[in-house]
Formats: structure tokens, C-alpha cells, sequence
């Protein structure tokens, strides 16, 4: 017997499988050309649909980035701030950088995009409403991890103010360097670990 | 008599450092691709061919501004020998760079742009790595400094290096990516060090 469903044109989801196609072309694209040279077409283009269409799920440019935003976030912020339940700081130090480093090696497109997000928003201030999650998200992200080091008894003698500023200084610089110079290690990791020893 | 036509002598010098200095700036505000040699040339007040007489090419202008800039920045933010704590060290790099940014903007963002330009056009690869040269002068001179000091004396030399470029750097393209410093992250950033220096 045939199956009557396999023929023609899948329905429900088609539209959705679009979406994404249109979605990881673009983020190829905004990594490597950034927001300014990254092209409506190209992408559509690449992502194997004309333009027309690929306006019709993404208006324009900024739809389209804010998008491209929100996918990326969705995939990688869980997967750093699960770490936040590990039973020291120490740990969700460990963890958090060594996820960050897996996601890099297998997907370096979605780390380098997150990675690029404030150079470009420096350059286009209007697409700061669009991603105004990452900045709530980098705020969560450091006093959680400060309150667990509070918590476990690992951090004593500074404010939390500092401390905050302190890790997220030296943690995104990681980030940002690593991806900006191409060359995401762990020995950032290893040296902060031993760092909180001695707080 | 009064002096005519072009003057000579050191002249061309001049020239060629305001070609220079034109050309940082449009770099760093407009971009590699986006940076127009008669925008450079209109500003130093001279045709768009004698930019390319001092420069052969827009590529070429972009490595010598990449060198002289380099240059001037790492110098004047790398330890003076005398530092004798990283945290010294440290405070010094800090309040160097803090009025390298005021004084000479264009410095600090063309240097904070370049990774991403070195990304976009592959020919400038080479700038990349030379970049971890001058980084790597100055970060490992901090790190033996800290070591020898005894503030950074639980680490490996390379370890303290990677520590000390993730702070600096972090700290430098905050301040970059929003015009403004982190309040009072280069505070925290010398309180920790007083910290590790006093905890000895």
C-alpha cells in the first residue's frame, strides 16, 4: 500500500522547518559579514528560498537579527545557567566555561554570534530593545553565581558587589577574547578556580 | 622673499603621520569596508592620489595604522620596570589606558575593532597573530610580576598570563562595547589584587 501522506507537501510544521532554515543562514551570516554587510537575499539565497519569501517570516533586517537573537539564546543560555545548581561555585565556574568551550568547538557559530552581539550593538544602538535579554540574562547570570559562592562559604572577606564585577570582568573577557582572537582555552578556567581558593 | 609651493624637508613626514591619523579614525568609526580614502584624504587636506603615494593601497594603509597605533598603545600600558606588585602594575595599566581612551579614542577603538575586521577579511590574519604578540609581551611580564610578588604565587606562569588577559581585556572591551566603564569594575579588579597581595 502506498502511503498517502508521503506524497506532496508535508503540512503544520513546513512552516516552522522554513523558519529555521532562514534562521541558521542568517546566523552564518551575521557572524561573518556582521549586522551591515549581512544581506536580505544572500541569505535567503542560502537558506534556498527567494527573498519574497524570506520577507514574508522576517520583514526586515532587524526582524530578522532579533530572531536570530532569541534561537541562539534559547539553545545556549540553559545550557550555562543549569550550572548555577551545582553544589559550589567552584563547579558552576568548571561547568559553565567547560559548556561554553564544548558549544564553541561543536557549534561556533552560535557563540561566536552571542559573542558579537555587543560589538554590534555599539555600532546599531537601535537593536538594543531586541536583545535586551542578554543584559538581564549576564546580570542573573553573575550575582546567582556570586550567591552561591556566598552561600557555600567559598567567598567571605569582599562585598558581593565586588565580586560580581570582578567574575563577570574576568568571564566575559574570556568570552569576548577567546572568540575575538580565535582561540578559546580553558586555562582561564583552571586559573579562576584556584583564584576562589583563596578568597 | 617669502616661501612658495611645497615645502621641504620634513614635510613629508607630517604627511604621512596625518594621513595616519585621519585614517585611524575613519577606520575605527566607519569600518574597513565602510572607510573612504577621499573621506581621509579630504580631511588632511590633500587629493586622494597622494594618499596612495604614501600608501600603496587602502590594505596597506590599514597595516600601518594597525603598526603605529599598536605600538604606541602597548608601549605606554606595558609595567614600568619598577613594579614591584601586580597590583601596581595593575593600577598603572588601568589609569594609563583610562587616558590613552580619553585622550586618544581612535587608539583604543581602532585596537578593539581589529579582531572583528581580522575575521571579516581573512588577508589581515597575520594582524591577528601579531596582536597576541604585543598582548603576550604584556600580560606575561604582569603575570611574572604577580608570581615573583607572591599575589599570583598558586598559579602557573601560563595560567596567571591567560587570568591576566581575560581581566584586562574583559575590562577593556566592556568599556569599549559601551563607551563607558562597568561602574567601579576597575575598583574590583585592584580591590581582588589587594586582596591576594594582603592574604599572603
Amino acid at each position: 500500500m502506498v502511503d498517502k501522506r508521503s506524497s506532496g507537501r508535508p503540512t503544520g510544521k513546513d512552516s516552522t522547518e522554513v523558519r529555521d532554515a532562514y534562521i541558521k543562514a542568517a546566523r552564518i551570516h551575521f557572524t561573518e559579514n556582521g549586522y551591515s554587510n549581512a544581506s536580505m537575499s544572500t541569505i535567503a539565497k542560502d537558506a534556498g528560498y527567494t527573498p519574497t519569501a524570506l520577507r514574508h517570516h522576517f520583514p526586515n533586517k532587524m526582524e530578522l537579527y532579533s530572531a536570530v537573537f532569541a534561537a541562539t539564546a534559547n539553545e545556549v543560555y540553559p545550557q550555562i545557567v543549569r550550572h548555577l545548581y551545582s553544589p559550589s561555585m567552584a563547579q558552576a565556574i568548571e561547568g559553565s566555561m567547560a559548556n561554553m568551550h564544548r558549544i564553541s568547538n561543536n557549534s561556533p557559530e552560535y557563540t561566536y554570534f552571542l559573542a558579537r552581539v555587543p560589538s554590534e550593538l555599539r555600532k546599531f544602538p537601535e537593536l538594543s530593545d531586541r536583545v535586551e535579554v542578554r543584559e538581564n540574562f549576564t546580570e542573573f547570570f553573575y550575582s546567582s553565581l556570586i550567591a552561591l559562592g556566598r552561600k557555600t562559604g567559598e567567598l567571605e572577606n569582599l562585598t558581593d558587589e565586588l565580586h560580581i564585577k570582578f567574575f563577570r570582568i574576568a568571564m566575559q573577557g574570556w568570552i569576548y577574547e577567546g572568540h575575538y582572537s580565535q582561540n578559546v582555552n580553558l586555562t582561564t578556567q583552571t586559573a579562576l578556580v584556584k583564584l576562589l581558593q583563596r578568597l | 622673499m617669502s616661501t612658495r609651493g611645497r615645502p621641504k624637508g620634513g614635510d613629508s613626514a607630517q604627511t604621512k603621520k596625518k594621513i595616519l591619523d585621519a585614517a585611524r579614525l575613519e577606520f575605527a568609526t566607519n569600518g574597513y569596508d565602510g572607510a573612504s580614502i577621499m573621506a581621509i584624504a579630504a580631511n588632511v587636506g590633500i587629493a586622494p592620489s597622494a594618499v596612495y603615494h604614501y600608501f600603496q593601497s587602502k590594505e596597506k594603509l590599514y597595516t600601518d595604522v594597525f603598526e603605529q597605533t599598536s605600538n604606541s598603545i602597548w608601549e605606554s600600558v606595558t609595567p614600568s620596570e619598577d613594579a614591584s606588585t601586580l597590583l601596581d602594575a595593575m593600577r598603572e595599566l588601568l589609569d594609563d589606558s583610562r587616558q590613552l581612551a580619553e585622550q586618544l579614542p581612535s587608539y583604543s577603538d581602532f585596537l578593539a575593532s581589529l579582531p572583528i575586521e581580522a575575521r571579516l577579511h581573512p588577508e589581515f590574519s597575520e594582524l591577528l597573530e601579531k596582536r597576541a604578540v604585543y598582548q603576550d609581551r604584556t600580560f606575561r611580564r604582569l603575570a611574572s610580576i604577580g608570581i615573583a610578588s607572591g599575589e599570583l604565587d598558586f598559579l602557573t606562569e601560563d595560567e596567571a598570563t591567560e587570568l591576566i588577559r581575560s581581566i584586562v581585556m574583559g575590562w577593556f572591551f566592556e568599556r569599549h562595547f559601551r563607551q563607558a566603564e562597568i561602574p567601579n569594575s576597575g575598583e574590583s579588579i585592584l580591590a581582588m589584587f589587594e586582596h591576594l597581595l594582603n592574604s599572603d
